[in-house]
């Protein structure tokens, strides 16, 4: 489990705590959204579970491990695609890109080889292996950095903004990889958005504004109220709501569920 | 005559005043137009007229292109160089030989369109702000060269909902004075142009603007364009087989899809 209690947190440069008393669980097995306007902390509270940045208050714990007692251990066990590929692709082709974790880490060729075929093949990037990473698509580079991290296997993904480059037909595909990876390993996901119906595929979804934690619950109780919405920003979640329309009018499907799934479930009917 | 045109097969203009969407599917060749609206690359065909002149004429090198036209390229964030935000947004005004006073009026307003507080991020390093901060403080260092073009590729990646939403809003100080063209792969934030142009197999042609933009949403869909919720839906059924319902409205088009699938259960 991830376990961030009483967390706060400040840039040496700012006057302002980027984050104040902010406290989340992540359990094995389930996806944590995180949404808020930009500047809210989200990103800054990935690097804190990563253990980037120490809590200037509070603790974070990952599976009994301490991100400041264990910050090593943390760091292997915490998978984390930042926001910004480009600040994370430090080589010039792909495979190398996405070997480089698990060969500092000493993995034996075979086993490296078996990862990045595997990760590759995730991100829907297979035959690219040897292409050169700077003069690919924003959208292939955040493929890239999602491949690098799950060739790591860690326990827990964070992933922050995954799909903002990604093209429209090609996020649901790229998350329910990430999905069918965390039901498969067990892992735990944290995922933070600035797309609604993404967050609403969470368990639970946690809402920061300047810093605090504003909103925290199931996606019901923070995305479709609207008192929420309008302080945090955030958009009506569309596919969930057009979801409840066809439940409501008879049909067969799970409001939540992303439209190919809409799709396929009254396609069956 | 326009203040900026592109002839042949990616044909469009663009008048003062007018803000103009280039709607195109990831792929479809965006980046590549909004450079050569800029005139940062050499068009791969038909030409660009600046106020109904070619400016880049044989013999002319790129570094002559007319400064009048500005492009936010579409990963500005990682253009971001100066050592304050201050001395980022006024990077441009400085070039343009306006006086310090000027300057530090054009960038807190600019700072201030954006949704930032100048006083507090003045003296802040650029890189020292969230991903949606960088892409507001790029976006800020065009707006403050107040341009006679503005291009703006991809504007709102990494922008929260709200900003997203009212985006348009953030362009006002220029609206009436510049032109601008805004490519995106999004029809919603294409309908909020006053006109619209559908970027596909490297031509151009414009679209019904605003609301009549969906009523050719299957051309969008078959383009790979972002569209509402309903309409991806109807195309995900047409995917799987079924039908591709003629309805263009968002609330027929459901009730028609729920009234076909609905009676085909009952069956
Ligand atoms: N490297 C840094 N140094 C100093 N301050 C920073 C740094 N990175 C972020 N900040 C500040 O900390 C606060 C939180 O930033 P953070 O990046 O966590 O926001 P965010 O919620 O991820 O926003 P976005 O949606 O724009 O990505 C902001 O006020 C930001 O200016
Ligand atoms: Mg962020």
């Amino acid at each position: 489990m991830i376990d961030v209690s009483h967390v706060s947190f400040r840039y040496p440069a700012d006057s302002e705590p980027a984050l104040s008393d902010v406290s989340i669980r992540v359990e094995p097995g389930e996806v944590v959204a995180v949404v808020g306007p930009n500047g809210s902390g989200k990103s800054t509270l990935g690097r804190l579970i990563k253990g980037l940045l120490l809590p200037a208050r509070g603790t974070i714990v990952v599976d009994g491990l301490d991100t400041r007692m264990a910050n090593r251990d943390v760091r292997r066990t915490v998978g984390l695609v930042f926001q910004n590929p480009n600040s994370q692709i430090v080589n010039a082709v792909v495979q190398d890109e996405v070997a480089f974790g698990p060969e500092n880490v000493g993995l034996p060729p075979d086993e490296i080889r078996r990862r990045v075929r595997e990760a590759l093949r995730a991100v829907e990037l297979e035959g690219r292996e040897l292409d050169e990473c700077h003069s690919m698509s924003m959208a292939a580079k955040q493929r890239i950095a999602l491949a690098s991290v799950l060739a790591m296997e860690p326990r827990y993904l964070i992933l922050d903004e995954p799909t903002a480059w990604i093209e429209p037909g090609g996020r649901w595909p790229l998350l329910s990889e990430v999905l069918d990876w965390k039901d498969r390993t067990g892992g735990g996901v944290v995922l933070i958005t600035h797309r609604m119906d993404e967050a609403q595929l969470a368990t639970r979804v946690y809402g920061l504004l300047h810093g605090r934690l504003e909103a925290a619950g199931s996606p019901a109780e923070v995305l479709h109220v609207d008192a929420i919405r309008t302080r945090l920003g955030l958009d009506v979640p569309e596919t969930y709501a057009l979801g409840e329309d066809l439940q409501r009018a008879g049909l067969p499907v799970e409001p939540g569920a992303p439209v190919e799934a809409l799709a396929e479930a009254i396609w069956r009917s | 005559m326009a203040v900026l045109e592109h002839t042949g097969n990616r044909s469009l203009y663009v008048d003062t005043g007018e803000v103009v969407s280039v709607l195109g599917a990831p792929g479809s060749g965006k980046t590549r137009l909004a450079l050569e609206l800029a005139f940062l690359v050499r068009p791969e065909e038909g030409a660009v007229l600046f106020r109904g002149k070619n400016p880049m004429t044989k013999g002319k090198r790129l570094q002559e292109r007319p400064r009048e036209v500005t492009l936010l390229v579409q990963n500005a964030e990682d253009q971001l160089f100066a050592r304050t935000v201050f001395d980022d947004v006024a990077f441009g005004p400085r070039h343009l030989m306006l006086d310090e006073d000027e300057i530090e009026q054009r960038v807190n307003m600019a700072l201030e369109t954006v949704g930032l507080d100048p006083a507090e991020v003045h003296d802040r390093s650029p890189f020292a702000l969230s991903g949606g901060e960088r892409r507001r403080v790029a976006l800020a260092g065009v707006l403050a060269m107040e341009p006679d073009v503005l291009i703006l590729d991809e504007p709102t990646a990494n922008l929260d909902p709200r900003t997203r939403n009212e985006f348009l809003s953030l362009l006002a100080p220029l609206r009436g004075r510049s032109a601008i063209v805004w490519l995106t792969s999004s029809a919603r934030e294409a309908a909020l142009a006053d006109r619209i142009y559908l970027l596909m197999d490297g031509r151009t042609r414009e679209v019904a603007s605003g609301s009549e933009l969906l009523a050719d949403w299957h051309v969008l869909a078959d383009a790979g364009i972002e569209l509402p919720a309903v309409y991806e839906l109807a195309r995900s059924l047409k995917g799987l087989g079924g039908a591709l319902p003629a309805e263009s409205d968002a609330e027929r088009l459901k009730s028609e899809i729920i009234q076909s699938y609905r009676g085909r259960r009952a069956r």
